[in-house]
């Protein structure tokens, strides 16, 4: 028993971290920006709340304004907002965004 | 052919051991957009002539694969004796270097691979920054001395987990390193006349081609994506060519203490393009945004969104000019140093007397080289006229009149420059668009055989994708030639074809500069090479 409950433990840590630091690559357009938080519009007219402070806070993130088109990467929290760790600036035109991930 | 013309040939020059070759004299092209003037301009081709590049004979001739993507601009020597590879002896070589930290020497006739050497592990991402390929190398187009033989150019290495600026000066023959490589270290006094604040390349992108004159090299430094603006300012930096040994000022944009943001930057950066310089070796170049609280200018101890004249030993900022909307370039990231800077005579056969510049918001401003002006709503050419948003440089050829070939936006435009009655930059004519659906701009560089009225100019231009690409499929580029003579006010279109590709479509640019030579045009791009002339 006790040569399986060992793995047991290990598999299970590792599936929570997995679900937990999922790091997403999403693009789109900023709105509603309100100090480090804002919403992005993403190509398919979801939005997605975002949270730039941990980039801000690494110097890993571009000057947000309404309607600039940001790739925003990092993880989503318990609350569904994106904890962004590098916020980019990429192209106006979305025919040139790459797929999300 | 006064002084001043002959310095401004110095990039394009002739070399008279080519008839060896077989051929005419051959055209070396040994620096950013050929000349310290930035002028882009090729006026010895002889052998593509708008009717010859409008026939069926002219086409890609070559596709030599690259080890990474290629920001820089090729560079072209004639008759260099190759003294490493296979394949020594006398060769009229192009000069590739690419992001992998990779130069390539290629054969500019045959398109063989003669040699090539990698000088260590680019850096990965810096700082995340997307705003480049997965590797950043060799981000600077080198620059050659060709009296000397040397080759100078800026490698970016990952070195012990820390990246690693190291200027080199090499053999063109072999990429040998004519002296022992330095590390790029600079420190600089703050405006508080205490606080030294030193160069981390850690936060500095080596964008700008690199500019050889007065006898030193000179590199333009900015920052990625504006990433780490706390601890990335824009620096200019010299060193002597002959012993790599710095300069003993240095010139910083921003020496402020603090800032609103604490985003220092005003970088230097200008797509790539290189600092430019005049006949009397004074130094060119345009700043980025700083601050975005908008409020940190006042000329001397921030200067950013400037057209900047600066001495050569790098000690003094001689004259500058900042459009009067500065405070809105700095809030909307609005860099006016997205442009290169152009240096061009006002009348024919002049010697430079003027410079022309233009930003993301597309307003060309041209400015009196004796006097910038300042900080002002108007160049000397009076209010801005528009080009589109310039990621670009402009060129300039002359054949009869002094011209200015803008690249904003996706159309060329023929700028005829006027001095009487006043100063004037007048719209002759514009292309079709060539498309690019990256950020607005691209590159043109112009060929002519002469300078009369009958020198039969050509405008090249390298369009940026329309679509998005990717490492596996990188999306197509194109390669314009147009009539640098208008029909009406048209420029009649000769030539369109695939060019090359790119892959990081998103966030990085395709800045590439069409260079001209010999009866060739060489376009580089993501891990290719590719060779037009006439089958």
């Amino acid at each position: 028993m006790n040569r399986l409950w060992i793995p047991a433990l290990v598999l299970t840590v590792a599936s929570m971290a997995g679900q937990t630091a999922e790091r997403r690559v999403i693009y789109g357009i900023a709105h509603k920006v309100n100090g480090t938080k804002f919403e992005l519009e993403t190509r398919a007219g979801k939005t997605v709340p975002v949270d730039a402070a941990p980039a801000m806070k690494a110097e890993k993130s571009v000057t947000v304004r309404e309607g600039l088109a940001v790739s925003a990467e990092g993880t989503t929290d318990k609350k569904g907002v994106l904890q962004a760790e590098v916020v980019n600036r990429v192209k106006s035109a979305r025919a040139m965004w790459p797929e999300d991930r | 052919m006064s002084t001043e013309n002959r310095n401004m040939a110095a990039g394009v020059t002739l070399a008279a051991l080519a008839l060896l070759m077989g051929c005419g004299p051959l055209a070396s092209v040994t620096t950013y957009h050929y000349d310290n003037y930035r002028s882009g301009w090729n006026q010895s081709e002889t052998t593509l002539t708008s009717a010859s590049v409008a026939g069926p004979k002219f086409g890609e001739l070559y596709n030599i694969a690259l080890d990474d993507q290629v920001d820089t601009q090729p560079l072209i020597l004639p008759v260099v004796s190759v003294t490493a590879g296979t394949n020594q002896g006398a060769h009229n070589v192009v000069y590739v270097a690419t992001e992998s930290n990779t130069i390539y020497m290629i054969d500019a006739v045959k398109g063989t691979v003669l040699f090539s050497k990698n000088f260590g592990a680019p850096v990965p991402t810096p700082l995340g920054c997307s705003n480049n390929g997965p590797n950043v190398g060799i981000n600077g187009t080198p620059v050659i001395d060709a009296k000397t033989m040397t080759m100078y150019v800026i490698t970016y290495t990952l070195e012990g987990g820390a990246p690693v600026y190291r200027l080199h000066a090499l053999d063109p023959g072999s990429l040998a390193e004519k002296m022992p490589n330095v590390v790029v270290s600079a420190s600089h006094v703050l405006s508080d006349g205490h606080t030294i604040f030193n160069f981390d390349a850690k936060y500095q992108r080596q964008r700008a081609g690199l500019l050889q004159a007065n006898g030193n090299v000179y590199a333009g430094f900015g920052s990625f994506c504006d990433f780490g603006g706390g601890h990335s300012r824009g620096w200019v930096l010299g060193w002597n060519a002959a012993a790599l040994a710095p300069l003993a000022a240095n010139q910083m944009n921003d020496t402020q203490i603090s800032e609103p943001h604490g985003m220092f930057l005003s970088s230097v950066w200008m797509s790539g393009s290189g600092i430019a310089a005049d006949g009397a070796g004074n130094l060119y170049f345009v700043t980025g945004n700083s601050d975005p609280s908008g409020t940190t200018y006042d000329g001397v101890t921030n200067i950013q969104e400037s057209v900047v004249k600066e001495s050569p030993d790098l000690s003094k900022v001689l004259s500058l000019f900042t459009p009067s909307d500065q405070p809105t370039l700095d809030q909307f990231d609005s860099d006016y140093g997205s442009g290169g800077v152009l240096l061009l005579p006002k009348e024919p056969s002049q010697a430079a007397s003027a410079a022309a510049a233009a930003g993301k918001n597309g307003n060309l401003y041209v400015m009196d080289l004796a006097n910038l002006g300042g900080k002002s709503a108007k160049g000397i050419g009076g209010t801005p006229v528009s080009i589109g948003g310039c990621w670009c440089a402009q060129s300039y050829f002359s054949n009869g009149s002094v011209h200015i070939v803008s690249s904003g936006g996706s159309n060329v435009i023929l700028w005829t420059v006027q001095t009487s009655p006043a100063l004037s930059v007048i719209q002759q004519a514009s292309s079709g668009s060539i498309g690019g659906s990256q950020d607005p701009g691209f590159f043109t560089s112009v060929s002519s055989n002469g300078t009369g009225g009958s020198s039969d100019p050509i405008v090249w231009a390298v369009s940026r994708p329309d679509a998005a690409g990717s490492t596996t499929s990188p999306a197509p580029i194109g390669l314009w030639a147009f009539k640098g003579r208008p029909t009406g006010t048209s420029l009649p279109q000769i030539y369109h074809g695939t060019a090359g590709g790119w892959a990081e479509t998103c966030c990085a640019n395709a800045n590439i500069v069409p260079v001209v030579a010999n009866g060739s045009v060489f376009v580089a791009s993501y891990k290719q090479l590719r060779i037009f002339g006439l089958h």
